[in-house]
C-alpha cells in the first residue's frame, strides 16, 4: 500500500518536470556507476576478510590524485587512470600486510583502516595541496549530447561512467564464476579454513582481493577526479556514499553492491531535484528504512547475524 | 562461598579508595594547573571521557560498536540550547529536559538497531548519526542551520556561575564520577550480566531466555544518560553548538578516544579523551602533519594493544608487581573485584595479567574458548 | 609458534613507526629542504632591489641571535604552562628585557579549506615581513621571527582549524591563554567568526583583527568592543551586481543556485535586494546541502525562461558547479557569479569556462594602485607563483592594520590595549585594494569593484567606492529587515 502510494507520488513528480526526468534518471545511473566502482571492492574485501575497510575512500582520493599527476605528465588519461589504479593497488596490498597482523574480530582492524584513511587524507593535503583540481576527460569522451526536449546537454564523460561500472561489473563477475582464482574467492568467503586446509594459499588470494579493490577504488578517483573534482574531504564524502551502498546492498555481496547503487544513486537524484535541501536526509533515511526492513541488506545472507 | 563474599569485601573496600582517590585528584588539579590547562585540557577530557564513557559502555560491555553516541550527545545538547535560546526556559529546567533526552535518544537508536550486530551495527549508527548532523545542518526552523546556536551561557548553581572554570571543573569531575559509578553499577547487576552475555554469546543469551533485542535497545538507553549529560556539558564548555560540533570528524574522534583508552574499562575513556585532547593541543607545535601524526599514533595503539592505553598500562603495571615479587594471585584478585568479568571470559586474566604484552596470544584465545559460528569467525568482542 | 608471531608483530611495529616518523616529519622535510629557496629567495632580490627585501635580507644576518632567543622562550613559557601552573607571560617577562608582544594567526589549516588557510598566511606573513620579520621555513605553520614595532619584537603564532567554530574558539583559546597573544588576526570563516566574537568579548584586552570571516553579524548586530573588520562582509563584497543585471544587462527574471548556508544568503540576499527594489524577480531559489559535489540533478531545476542564474559557491563547490552548468546547458543562460566563487583562489582551477563571468569583489587584477602592483610584486618575490586574492590580501591588510597601530601607540599594550584599539578604529589607509575607513562598529567602509573574469583575471567594469556595510540603504530599516536567510529577502 505504502509502496503504492510512494510509486505513485514519484511518477507524480517526475511527469511534472517532464522530459527533466530522463536528466534525473542519467544521473541518478551515472552516480550509480560512480558508487558501484567504488562498493564493489569494498563489498568484495568485507566478503573475504570480514574487514570494513574505511581506507577505501582514501585509495579514491590517492588513485584520482595520482591519475591527475600522471595526466599531467602523460596527456593520457587512459594512461594516467590505469597507472593510478595500479599505484592504488599496490597500496592496497600494502595495507593488507599490515592488517593480518591483527586477527581479530573485526574491530582491530577496521581501526586500523582508520588510522590509514587519516594519515593517507593528510599525505593527500601535504601532497597535491587543498587547492581543489580535476582531471580533463579524454578527448574522444569530451563534450556532450543534446537530451531531446529541453536546453539541456548530457556529458559523454559521465556517460562513459556508466559504461565503465557495467564493464567492471562484467569483468567481476567472469573473474569470479568463470576463472579457477573466482571459485577460489567465493570458496574463501564461504569457508577460509577449508580452502586453506585443501593447500591453496589463502594469503595470496586475500592479497589478490585487496590488489583489486585498491585498483577499482583508483579507476573510480580518476573517473570521479574527471567528471566531479579532487579536493580535501572528497575521501570521507565518497567513502559514506560508497558505505550507504554495500550496507543496503548486503556487506559482502557484488550483486547486492550493484541493484543498491542503481537504488541510491536514483534516490539521490529523485531527492536532490525533487526536495533539494532535504536531499541528504531523504538518502540517508532510505538507507535506514533498508536496514530497518532487512538488518543485513537487500541481499546481505543471515548467517552474517550475530553468532 | 566465603571467597566470594572476600571478593566483594575487597570489591567494596577498592571501589571506595579509587573513589577516595578520584576525589583527592578533583580536590588538587585545579591547585596545579593553569586556567587554559583547567579548562582546555582537564574540562576538555572530562567532558569527551563522558561522552566516551557511553560508548565504551556500549563497546566493552555490550559489543555494541555504535557511531550513533556522537547523535545522542547532540540531540542532548541542541535540546539545551534551543529550549534556552529559543523557547526562553529556565536553564536547570532545559538541563533536565536535555539530561533525559539522552536515554530517550539512544532508546530510540537502539530500537532502530536492535537487530543489527557487529558491523552492520556499527553502519547503520553511522547512517543514524550523519542523518542527526544533517538534519541540525539542514532543518533550520529548528536547528537554526548550519551557524547553530551561539552565546550559550552555562547556568549557575547555588549562586556560583558555571561560566567560571573552577566551578565547572567541579561539577563535570562529580558528573564524571556519577558516570563511571553509575556505569559500574549498571555492570554488576543482572543486567550488566545480560550485556555481556550479548557481547561474548548472544545465542546462548536467547537460549536463557532474554531477548537480545530488549538488551540492546536498554543498552543503548543506558548509555545514552551518559552521551546526554557529555552533550550537556559540551555545550556549557563551548558556549555553543552547531552541526560541525556533531559532524564525521566528530564521530570519529569519539571512537578514537574509546579505542585509545580502551574498552576494557569504562575508565579508560578518560584516559583515551586526555591522550587525545594532548595530542590536539600540542602536537601542532611539533609537526605539520598534525593528522599524519594522530592517525599514526592511533594505529600504533591499536597495533600494541587490543585494549588500548588501559591494557598498556595494566600490563606494564602486573609486570612491575611481578618485578617487585608481589604475588599473582593478588593481582587477579583485584582485576576481578574491578571488571568483575575475569571469570566469564577467560582471555581476560592473560589480558591484563602477564602475558598482557603479548597480545597476539590473547588475541587468539577467544577462538579456542568461545563457541564458533559456521564460517571460523567468532563474535564480537 | 606464538612468540615467533609476537616477534613479528613488534618488527611490523617498528617499521610502522619508522613510516609514521617519516610520513610525519614529511611536511618538516619539505620546509626544511625549501628552507634555502627561500633564504636564497631575498639574496638574488637585491639586484632586483626593492627596499623592504634588502631590509629583510639585512635583518636576517643582524638579528638572528635575538630571534633565537625568542624562540627559546616561548619555548619555555608553553612547556611551562603545559606542565605546571606557570604563568606563561611571567616567564615571558623575566626572559625579556622588553616584552614581546604575540600576533596569534588563525585560519583554515586542516578539512576541506586548507589551501585558502594556506593563502591567509601568506598574507600575514608578508605584513610581518615588512616589519624586519624573516622566514622560519616555508610550511603553512612556519612562524615570522624577529618582527620589531617601535623597537618591540613581535611573535607570529599560527593555529588551524577545519572551519568549524569549536574547534576555532579552542585554537584562539591555545593562542590567547597558552601563547599570550595580544592581537588575533582571523578568522577564514563566517561562523568561526561569530564564535570568535563570543569569545574575544570576555577578553577585552585582547584584539580580533578578522581575516576573511564575511558574517554580516560578526560587526553588523551586537558588535564587540574588541572586534575589527578592515574589509567588506558577505553582502558587501556583492553590492551593485543586482542593480547592474538589472540596468546594465537587461535582466528581470533570474535564478539563484548557492550552497545552503549563512554567507550565501548574505550574497544572494545583497543581490535580490538591490535586483528587487529595481522591480526584478527571482524564479526560483536553489539551496544545494553543503558537501554535495555533483550538480546535475540541482542544474536540472534552473527554470528554462529566466534571463540570468546567480551562483554563490566557494572553492570545490564552484569548480563543480561551474564545471557542471557548462556541461549540462552549454552556458544557455547566462551565470553571475558571487564574488568567492570566481575568486583568484580558484580563477586557475575554472579555466576557460569562468571566461567572462561577471561579479562584485574587493579584488581585481587590473585596479591601476601602485600599492596592489607592489603587493602582487612582493607577494610574488617571497611566495613564488602566488597572486593576489581576496585570502592573502585580507589577512595582508589585517595585520598590517594592527601593525601600524601598534606603532603608533609605541607598542603600548596597556590599560587593557586601550590606546591600541582606539588607534586601530583610527587606521585610515590605502591598503592594495583601496581605501579602507572603519564605522562607529569598527567595520570597514571600503571600495568593491565590478569585474568581468577576462584573460583568466579579474577585470575591472566599475569601481564602487566606499560601500558601507548596510550598501548605502538606511541603517535601521537595513537592520531591520533581518539577516539574510534561504526566503529573506522576500522579493516581492
Amino acid at each position: 500500500m505504502a509502496g503504492v502510494a510512494l510509486g505513485g507520488y514519484i511518477v507524480e513528480r517526475s511527469l511534472e518536470i517532464g522530459d527533466r526526468s530522463l536528466l534525473v534518471l542519467l544521473n541518478g545511473l551515472t552516480a550509480a556507476g560512480l558508487y558501484f566502482l567504488m562498493a564493489s571492492g569494498f563489498t568484495l574485501v568485507f566478503g573475504l576478510v570480514r574487514v570494513t575497510n574505511l581506507a577505501h575512500g582514501g585509495l579514491y582520493l590517492l588513485g584520482g590524485y595520482t591519475a591527475l599527476s600522471l595526466q599531467r605528465m602523460t596527456g593520457n588519461w587512459f594512461i594516467a587512470a590505469g597507472l593510478g589504479a595500479v599505484a592504488t593497488a599496490g597500496l592496497s596490498t600494502v595495507l593488507y600486510l599490515v592488517l593480518r597482523r591483527v586477527h581479530g574480530d573485526g574491530l582491530p582492524e577496521t581501526m586500523l583502516t582508520l588510522g590509514a584513511a587519516i594519515v593517507m587524507a593528510d599525505q593527500a593535503l601535504a601532497n597535491w595541496g587543498g587547492v581543489p583540481s580535476d582531471l580533463d576527460p579524454p578527448a574522444a569522451l569530451r563534450g556532450s549530447i543534446d537530451l531531446p526536449g529541453s536546453i539541456l546537454l548530457y556529458p559523454k564523460f559521465r556517460l562513459s561512467v556508466v559504461a565503465m561500472a557495467m564493464l567492471a561489473g562484467l569483468c567481476l563477475w567472469l573473474l569470479l564464476y568463470r576463472t579457477r582464482l573466482g571459485s577460489t574467492i567465493r570458496a574463501s568467503v564461504d569457508d577460509r579454513d577449508m580452502v586453506s586446509i585443501l593447500g591453496i594459499r589463502v594469503e595470496l588470494v586475500f592479497c589478490t582481493v585487496f590488489a583489486l579493490a585498491g585498483a577499482l577504488a583508483g579507476l573510480a578517483g580518476a573517473a570521479g577526479g574527471t567528471y566531479l573534482s579532487l579536493a580535501q574531504g572528497e575521501d570521507n564524502r565518497i567513502l559514506l556514499a560508497s558505505l550507504i551502498v554495500v550496507i543496503a546492498g548486503g556487506l559482502g555481496s557484488i550483486g547486492g553492491a550493484a541493484v543498491a547503487a542503481v537504488v541510491i544513486g536514483l534516490v539521490e537524484a529523485f531527492a536532490q531535484t525533487h526536495h533539494a535541501i532535504f536531499s541528504v536526509l531523504i538518502t540517508f533515511g532510505t538507507l535506514i528504512a533498508i536496514l530497518v526492513l532487512r538488518p543485513h541488506g537487500i541481499f546481505g545472507s543471515q548467517q552474517d547475524e550475530r553468532a | 562461598m566465603e571467597s566470594s563474599v572476600h571478593s566483594k569485601m575487597s570489591a567494596r573496600s577498592r571501589a571506595l579508595a579509587l573513589l577516595a582517590a578520584a576525589a583527592a585528584a578533583i580536590a588538587v588539579v585545579p591547585a596545579l594547573v593553569s586556567d587554559f590547562v583547567l579548562l582546555q585540557i582537564a574540562i576538555k577530557s572530562l567532558w569527551l571521557g563522558i561522552a566516551g564513557a557511553s560508548l565504551a559502555f556500549l563497546i566493552g560491555q555490550a559489543g555494541l560498536i555504535s557511531l550513533a553516541q556522537t547523535a545522542v550527545f547532540g540531540v542532548s545538547g541542541y535540546v539545551m540550547a534551543i529550549l534556552v535560546l529559543d523557547h526562553g526556559w529556565g536553564e536547570w529546567f532545559a538541563v533536565a529536559v536535555a539530561a533525559a533526552a539522552g536515554p530517550i535518544a539512544g532508546l530510540i537508536v537502539g530500537v532502530i538497531s536492535r537487530r543489527a550486530a557487529g558491523l552492520y551495527l556499527m553502519m547503520l549508527t553511522l547512517a543514524i548519526g550523519v542523518f542527526v548532523f544533517f538534519f541540525a545542518q539542514q532543518y533550520q526552523p529548528i536547528t537554526r542551520g548550519h551557524t547553530g546556536f551561539n552565546g550559550f551561557d552555562a547556568p549557575t548553581l547555588f549562586g556560583i556561575d558555571l561560566n567560571d572554570r573552577r566551578p565547572l571543573f567541579y561539577v563535570t569531575a562529580v558528573v564524571a564520577v556519577a558516570v563511571v559509578a553509575g556505569f559500574r553499577y549498571v555492570m554488576a547487576t543482572p543486567a550488566g550480566l545480560a550485556y555481556r552475555g550479548l557481547r561474548d554469546n548472544p545465542k546462548r543469551l536467547q537460549a536463557l531466555g532474554y531477548s537480545t533485542e530488549a538488551t540492546t535497545v536498554s543498552a543503548f538507553a543506558v548509555s545514552g544518560f551518559a552521551a546526554g549529560a557529555g552533550g550537556v556539558i559540551s555545550v556549557w564548555y563551548n558556549g555553543a553548538i552547531s552541526p560541525g560540533s556533531i559532524d564525521l570528524t566528530r564521530t570519529i574522534e569519539l571512537l578514537i578516544v574509546v579505542m585509545i583508552g580502551g574498552t576494557l574499562r569504562i575508565e579508560g575513556a578518560f584516559l583515551g579523551a586526555l591522550a587525545v585532547t594532548l595530542l590536539q593541543n600540542y602536537v601542532s607545535d611539533f609537526t605539520n602533519r598534525t593528522e599524519t601524526l594522530v592517525g599514526a599514533v592511533f594505529m600504533v595503539v591499536v597495533l600494541v594493544s587490543r585494549q588500548g592505553l588501559t591494557g598498556i598500562l595494566l600490563g606494564l603495571g602486573s609486570r612491575a608487581q611481578r618485578a617487585l615479587g608481589w604475588v599473582r594471585s593478588r593481582d587477579s584478585t583485584l582485576d576481578r573485584s574491578v571488571t568483575d568479568d575475569s571469570r566469564r571470559s577467560p582471555e581476560h586474566a592473560s589480558r591484563t595479567g602477564q602475558h598482557a604484552p603479548s597480545q597476539q596470544q590473547a588475541r587468539r584465545l577467544p577462538c579456542e574458548t568461545l563457541e564458533r559460528d559456521g564460517r571460523g569467525e567468532y563474535s564480537p568482542p | 609458534m606464538r612468540n615467533l608471531g609476537a616477534g613479528r608483530s613488534w618488527r611490523i611495529l617498528a617499521a610502522l613507526a619508522a613510516v609514521v616518523v617519516l610520513a610525519a616529519s614529511c611536511g618538516d622535510d619539505d620546509s626544511t629542504a625549501d628552507t634555502p629557496s627561500a633564504g636564497t629567495e631575498p639574496v638574488e632580490a637585491p639586484a632586483g632591489a626593492t627596499d623592504t627585501d634588502g631590509g629583510t635580507d639585512a635583518d636576517d644576518s643582524m638579528e638572528e641571535p635575538s630571534a633565537g632567543d625568542a624562540e627559546a622562550s616561548s619555548d619555555d613559557s608553553s612547556d611551562g604552562s603545559a606542565s605546571d601552573e606557570g604563568g606563561s607571560s611571567d616567564d615571558a617577562g623575566t626572559a625579556e628585557a622588553i616584552e614581546p608582544i604575540t600576533i596569534g594567526a588563525i585560519s583554515t589549516l586542516d578539512g576541506p579549506f586548507a589551501a585558502l588557510g594556506d593563502f591567509s598566511m601568506h598574507g600575514v606573513k608578508l605584513a610581518l615581513l615588512e616589519y624586519g620579520g624573516t622566514l622560519d621555513g616555508d610550511a603553512t605553520r612556519d612562524t615570522v621571527t624577529g618582527a620589531e614595532v617601535a623597537g618591540v619584537p613581535i611573535e607570529l603564532v599560527i593555529e588551524g582549524s577545519d572551519a568549524t567554530p569549536d574547534v576555532a574558539v579552542e585554537a584562539t583559546r591555545r593562542m590567547v591563554e597558552q601563547d599570550g597573544a595580544n592581537i588575533v588576526i582571523g578568522p577564514l570563516s563566517g561562523d568561526e567568526g561569530l564564535a570568535l566574537k563570543d569569545y574575544i568579548r570576555e577578553h577585552p584586552d585582547v584584539t580580533l583583527v578578522n581575516g576573511t570571516s564575511a558574517s554580516q553579524d560578526l560587526t553588523l548586530r551586537d558588535p564587540s568592543p574588541n572586534v575589527f573588520r578592515f574589509g567588506g562582509d558577505g553582502a558587501m563584497w556583492t553590492f551593485g551586481v543586482g542593480t547592474y543585471a538589472y540596468e546594465e544587462l537587461g535582466h528581470r527574471r533570474i535564478a539563484t543556485v548557492a550552497e545552503d548556508y549563512s554567507y550565501p544568503y548574505d550574497q544572494v540576499g545583497a543581490v535580490l535586494t538591490e535586483f528587487c527594489a529595481l522591480g526584478g524577480t527571482v524564479a526560483e531559489r536553489i539551496w544545494v546541502p553543503l558537501g554535495t559535489q555533483d550538480y546535475s540533478s540541482f542544474v536540472a531545476q534552473i527554470p528554462d525562461d529566466v534571463d540570468a542564474v546567480f551562483f554563490a559557491m566557494g572553492g570545490t563547490d564552484a569548480i563543480n558547479f561551474v564545471k557542471q552548468y557548462d556541461e549540462f546547458t552549454g552556458q544557455a543562460i547566462p551565470l553571475i557569479a558571487g564574488p568567492t566563487a570566481v575568486d583568484q583562489s580558484v580563477l586557475n582551477e575554472l579555466g576557460s569556462r569562468a571566461e567572462g563571468l561577471i561579479s562584485s569583489g574587493p579584488v581585481v587584477d587590473d585596479s591601476g594602485l601602485a600599492e596592489f602592483d607592489a603587493f602582487a610584486e612582493y607577494l610574488d618575490d617571497v611566495f613564488p607563483g602566488q597572486t593576489p586574492n581576496i585570502f592573502n590580501v585580507y589577512y595582508y591588510v589585517a595585520t598590517r592594520s594592527a601593525l601600524q597601530a601598534l606603532e603608533e601607540v609605541g607598542g603600548d599594550l596597556s590599560d587593557g590595549s586601550a590606546a591600541f584599539q582606539a588607534a586601530l578604529a583610527q587606521q585610515s589607509w590605502t591598503t592594495p585594494i583601496g581605501p579602507v575607513v572603519l564605522d562607529d562598529n569598527r567595520q570597514a567602509v571600503v571600495d568593491m569593484y565590478l569585474r568581468r573574469v577576462t584573460d583568466g583575471a579579474q577585470a575591472t567594469i566599475e569601481t564602487l567606492p566606499l560601500v558601507n556595510a548596510t550598501l548605502g540603504f538606511d541603517r535601521d530599516a537595513y537592520i531591520a529587515q533581518g539577516s539574510f536567510s534561504r526566503d529573506n529577502p522576500s522579493c516581492g
